[in-house]
């Protein structure tokens, strides 16, 4: 490997002669101090804001600095008004639990900072029809993964197989306006715990988020990239399925332990695979500041354009969001 | 209205088609010492002040009234010729013009060059051979677009490339020529060399605006390089021995004054350089290396004259960049004897190969024809695999496993173009052109063998396999009118036809250039151009890649489309300086930029939901004072210029649908090129440019983002960029000299010359690229990464 790097050194040397690096003063102008509003408003939760002032790029200031004097207005549905209070570090609640189709309009105004204010409307939950899955093993069934011993470890009482399972999650879109999801879903071997009295997931599957309408992420298409995942791309809009009941496809492949008859082990070994779907109906600004956040996280620095992250507060940054969820669990 | 049309028809068809008691001046105008055809040279009758150029073959036609005739031949650089006698009949004149080989000497200008004060075309600078070749540059490296991109309303990219943003335009946005057949990638070493051996060209003019009829296809520049023809009398030649190549130009006749040939090559020799290291680098580790990066060119000519009527020309360009890489392991031994080799290798190559075969036909005296058939085709290939191979006393096998990417574009051409002049007012070119394109797009494949316990698995995929063809058809015709002795027009149509994966489109595109002639020395003008653009180049970086990839428009990405207006004034110091200051304003629409944070990396895959479709729009003022004869001759341009992108189309908004400046849009770009020659033995040149920086997006701020969780909780402290705007930084502006000197020396057999040339001469380490990064105690800084200082280098040349 040191070769490689001493010939590619080499060559870029000769092709170049010597590239300079150098750090340089910035020539621009500093920009002043911005008021950052975070919220998600959630139905059934109280109000949460969080302020912070943003900072200079150069700045070698760690963290962010929380602004506790600012004044906070809750406006909902145009008419209700109500004053957050501050629970520190930069914290501001109030004791309002927003209901579906609430519009939320949050003021806030800090000495020194520009007033910023955003608004959102909380999304209603998505209800998920029904959840369908198929499975078949992955191999014969001669193509175990790997083999399950009694307690003395002589004697092989069963195999633990790969098994592709299949997900189909029906819902309906609502066609009178345009909507966003999320879709979380998670699959996982637990282990109970007797401490806890509940079951520890130990054991994680990989979901492939493979359905049209998910789209293309920019790994697709690439073999180049073959195992770059689908990370963050589990985000999807009802632009192909607008006012349809429309059955969503995912995959994954979990491990089933399989005894052979009359060997399967008695006592508390308590283990069980569940599948958790949350389908989550976003509102639009949740759902391109996380995709346009993602999307900055993943981008190329050199070979593409850094990503603007959406932010819908006024005169300020961050982000005043909504969604709802709708779970739904499932023993394997 | 349909009389209308008709009653202004005929009054435009009678001056044309009215002989009266004209008679023809035609022939061919070429160099008196290697036969070379003229293109450009002027011919101009003193008696009736009537004249016309040569064309792109050398061919001119004039017709005048009967008598006297007092004919001035003339073209820059050459002493100028004239002929008196009475004209009776139609008559044929060739010319051999004779380079003006007196330093002291005043060579006479023509008096109706196509471009200057004197012509209807603006917006076009040629610029000769001659002073490309005298520009210092890169390694020592001759250049023809880094020369072009001196000029004014040129904008090169990034420091030492060959990308070109004309007018506003995108890198995309011009169209190359070679002879006539377009180049798609006129880069080598990912653009820090251009494909254009500056030894086999003869003749390069850059058209930025008020395009002549006879060109289209894409919204920004024309570059009309034309190959040498070879010297049809003697044998010569000129070896060059350089810093990183060397290369070789031949000419000659195959048949004296009938056939001639004229070849050039060219290759770099970085790797040959590099291989003594590389071998001491791999051996200390045990292993055993080759490496090749490299790129060459050839050039070829053969021209034939059939008879006083025809001439046959066969052009051909080939080049390649290889950049390959095979590390190989030394043998290993299990311990049951078997052997173990691996190997690593990297194959990567691009190219071109360009060919054409010309007809030309001389059908009347006044009437000229040129028919031609071309293939172009661009295409890369790339492959990276590892190998294993196990030998033993009882089994033997290869394990591998290959990825690759391979892609390009290819056209097949027929073309028909025919200049006719049926008196002296009027200069009327027509043609037709058929285009068969092949896109190959990305194919990218993926090979494996695995041996298990005597099992051999085999995989072998392969993604995106589809050719996409075309069809390209295009009608035009434009006359050069002469209306009367101050007013010249250059009015033509250019309609075109695309027709891909069942799609259609057409456009038909007005073009206009007027000239307003004062007086001899003074001149306006002004000219506007609708162009349309129907493929585009799949392209996201700053350099130009071999991956950049070109794709046809679709049902639902529509051609570019664009409309320049632009006047100008010029003014001539005869032999001494000509002045002009053009003024420019330049639409466009259904330009394309991709997504914030998407990719291209060789593959057309999904490449529509990558990109946005949005318009722009580019302004600006360029002064150029060109010299072109004498001992000191070069120019000095200015421009100042703006230029910008609006993508606010409902779900295609970038920059939240705000205007924002284009990649390369610099308020100031100063350029001066100077060339002198002190005496036969020395010349000496030097260039010096200085520019406002180039834009860049950098994140100012930094602000707390939110972690939606199920707890929903809303407050983190990890670090989300702030980008308030695309391209709100700019960098420092750029400046940069350059100095050469030649020493000749007359030697038994030829001239030789050494060349000693300074890139940077003052080391300015102008920014490449600018960046956040941290210091060694871990404090956010801004970087600056320069690539190119000081850069002596020297080269041998020999000419016989």
């Amino acid at each position: 490997m040191k070769s490689k790097v001493f010939i590619y050194t080499a060559l870029m040397f000769v092709l170049i002669f010597s590239s300079c690096i150098k750090t340089i003063d910035f020539n621009g102008n500093v920009p002043t101090p911005q008021l950052v509003m975070n919220c998600i408003a959630l139905p059934d939760s109280i109000i949460k804001v969080n302020l912070t002032r943003s900072k200079f790029f150069l700045s070698n200031k760690p963290g962010f600095t929380t602004v506790d004097n600012a004044i906070v207005i809750a406006t909902i549905n145009d008419t209700l008004k109500a004053n957050l209070t501050s629970t520190g570090d930069g914290n501001y609640e109030v004791n309002y639990k927003p209901k579906p189709n609430d519009k939320i309009r949050i003021d806030a105004s800090a000495p020194t900072l520009e007033s910023v204010w955003a608004e959102v409307t909380i999304v209603p939950k998505v209800t998920i029809i029904s959840i369908d899955t198929t499975w078949v093993k992955t191999k014969d069934d001669n193509n175990y993964s790997y083999s399950i011993y009694n307690l003395t470890g002589d004697t092989i009482i069963g195999n633990v197989y790969n098994i592709d399972l299949k997900i189909r999650i029906k819902f309906q879109d609502n066609a009178t306006e345009q909507n966003y999801y999320r879709l979380n879903a998670f699959s996982g071997q637990g282990y109970y715990n007797e401490y806890k009295s509940n079951y520890s997931y130990s054991n994680y599957y990989w979901i492939d988020y493979d359905d049209v309408v998910f789209g293309n992420s920019s790994e697709q298409g690439s073999i180049i990239d073959i195992g770059s995942g689908t990370y963050g791309n589990n985000y999807f809009t009802d632009e192909l399925i607008n006012g349809k009941e429309y059955s969503l496809s995912i995959k994954t492949v979990i491990m089933k332990s399989v005894y052979f008859p009359g060997k399967a082990p008695k006592g508390d070994i308590k283990t069980k695979s569940e599948l958790r779907i949350d389908l989550q109906h976003l509102s639009k600004s949740f759902y391109l500041y996380q995709k346009t956040k993602n999307a900055s996280t993943t981008s190329d620095p050199i070979l593409s354009e850094p990503v603007q992250i959406f932010s819908n507060v006024k005169s300020g940054m961050g982000i005043l969001a909504s969604y709802t969820s709708s779970i739904v669990t499932i023993s394997l | 209205m349909t009389k209308n049309y008709l009653v202004c028809t005929l009054l435009f068809l009678i001056p044309i088609f009215s002989h009266g008691q004209n008679h023809t001046i035609s022939g061919h105008i070429i160099d008196a010492k290697n036969g070379e055809t003229l293109i450009g040279a002027s011919i101009f009758d003193a008696n009736t002040a009537k004249g016309n150029v040569s064309n792109a073959y050398g061919y001119y036609s004039l017709t005048i009234p009967k008598g006297k005739v007092e004919i001035d031949y003339s073209y820059v650089g050459y002493a100028s010729e004239s002929r008196k006698f009475k004209l009776t009949k139609d008559t044929v004149v060739n010319i051999r013009l004779n380079q003006s080989t007196e330093l002291s000497e005043v060579t006479v200008i023509g008096k109706h060059k196509e471009l200057g004060v004197q012509g209807s075309q603006m917006s076009a600078i040629e610029v000769p051979i001659s002073q490309i070749k005298s520009v210092p540059c890169l390694f020592g490296e001759t250049d023809v677009i880094k020369a072009l991109q001196l000029l004014p309303g040129v904008k090169a990219g990034t420091e030492g490339t060959a990308g070109m943003y004309v007018r506003g335009g995108g890198p995309d946005e011009n169209l190359l020529l070679l002879d006539g057949v377009p180049v798609y990638n006129v880069n080598h070493a990912f653009g820090f060399f251009s494909v254009f051996n500056a030894d086999a060209i003869k003749n390069v003019t850059l058209y930025k605006g008020s395009f002549p009829a006879r060109f289209g296809g894409r919204l920004s520049s024309v570059v009309d390089i034309r190959m040498k023809d070879g010297d049809d009398k003697n044998y010569h030649g000129n070896i060059t021995i350089g810093a990183i190549s060397s290369k070789i130009n031949l000419e000659g006749p195959i048949i004296k004054e009938k056939t001639s040939f004229n070849f050039s090559a060219r290759r770099t020799y970085v790797d040959l350089l590099l291989m003594p290291l590389v071998k001491i680098g791999a051996g200390s580790e045990g292993m055993n290396a080759s490496l090749g990066v490299y790129f060459y060119d050839l050039n070829a000519k053969i021209n034939h004259k059939i008879s006083d009527k025809d001439r046959l020309y066969l052009s051909a360009y080939m080049g390649d960049d290889v950049l390959s890489t095979k590390f190989k392991s030394d043998e290993s031994y299990d311990s049951d004897g078997s052997k173990h080799t691996t190997s690593e290798n990297v194959n990567f190559n691009w190219g071109n190969i360009v060919t054409a075969l010309r007809w030309n036909h001389i059908i009347t005296n006044k009437l000229f024809m040129n028919a031609t058939t071309s293939y172009t085709r661009y295409r890369y290939d790339m492959g990276i695999g590892v190998e294993m191979e196990t030998k033993g006393n009882d089994k033997s096998n290869t394990d591998y496993i290959k990825l690759g990417m391979k892609s390009g574009i290819e056209d097949y051409t027929a073309k028909l173009d025919f200049d006719y002049a049926p008196n002296a007012n009027h200069d009327i070119k027509f043609g037709a052109d058929y285009t068969f394109h092949t896109f190959r797009p990305g194919v990218q494949w993926a090979k494996s063998q695995t041996t298990l316990d005597s099992t051999t698995l085999n995989m072998d995929i392969t993604i995106g396999d589809q050719n996409v063809s075309s069809h390209e058809t295009i009608l035009y015709a434009e006359d050069n009118i002469t209306i009367n002795s101050f007013i010249k027009a250059n009015v033509g149509l250019h309609y075109s036809t695309f027709t891909v994966q069942g799609q259609f489109y057409n456009s038909l595109q007005p073009r206009l250039g007027l000239r307003f002639l004062v007086n001899d020395r003074l001149s306006f003008k002004a000219g506007f151009a609708n162009m349309k653009q129907y493929i585009h180049l799949l392209s996201n970086s700053s350099i130009s890649l071999p991956t950049d990839l070109w794709v046809p428009v679709t049902k639902r990405i529509a051609p570019m489309v664009s409309n320049q207006y632009s006047v100008g004034a010029f003014y001539s110091f005869p032999n001494i300086v000509e002045l002009s200051v053009e003024t420019y304003y330049k639409s466009m629409n259904n330009l394309i930029e991709y997504k914030d944070g998407a990719t291209f990396m060789g593959s057309s895959t999904g490449w529509e939901d990558k990109i946005y479709m949005g318009r722009g729009w580019a302004y600006g003022i360029e002064f150029l004072a060109q010299k072109t004869i004498g001992k000191t001759t070069g120019w000095v341009g200015y421009t100042w210029s703006k230029s910008e992108r609006l993508f606010d189309r409902p779900g295609q908004e970038i920059n939240n649908g705000e205007a924002f400046p284009a990649k390369y849009d610099r308020r100031h770009d100063i350029s001066i090129v100077v060339s002198h020659k002190f005496s036969e033995k020395i010349d000496v040149s030097a260039t010096w440019v200085y520019s406002t920086g180039n834009c860049a997006t950098l994140a100012l701020q930094n602000y707390a983002s939110t972690d939606n969780t199920s707890n929903g909780y809303y407050y983190s402290n990890n670090n989300l960029p702030y980008i308030n705007h695309r391209n709100n930084y700019r960098y420092n502006d750029y400046n940069r000299l350059d100095l050469g000197v030649n020493f000749h020396k007359q030697k038994k057999h030829g001239i030789r010359t050494w060349n000693f040339s300074v890139y940077n001469a003052y080391n300015q380490l102008n920014p490449f690229m600018v960046y956040q990064s941290s210091d060694i105690y871990g404090n956010p800084v801004l970087k600056q990464l320069s690539i190119f200082p000081i850069i002596p280098s020297i080269s041998y040349s020999y000419k016989f």
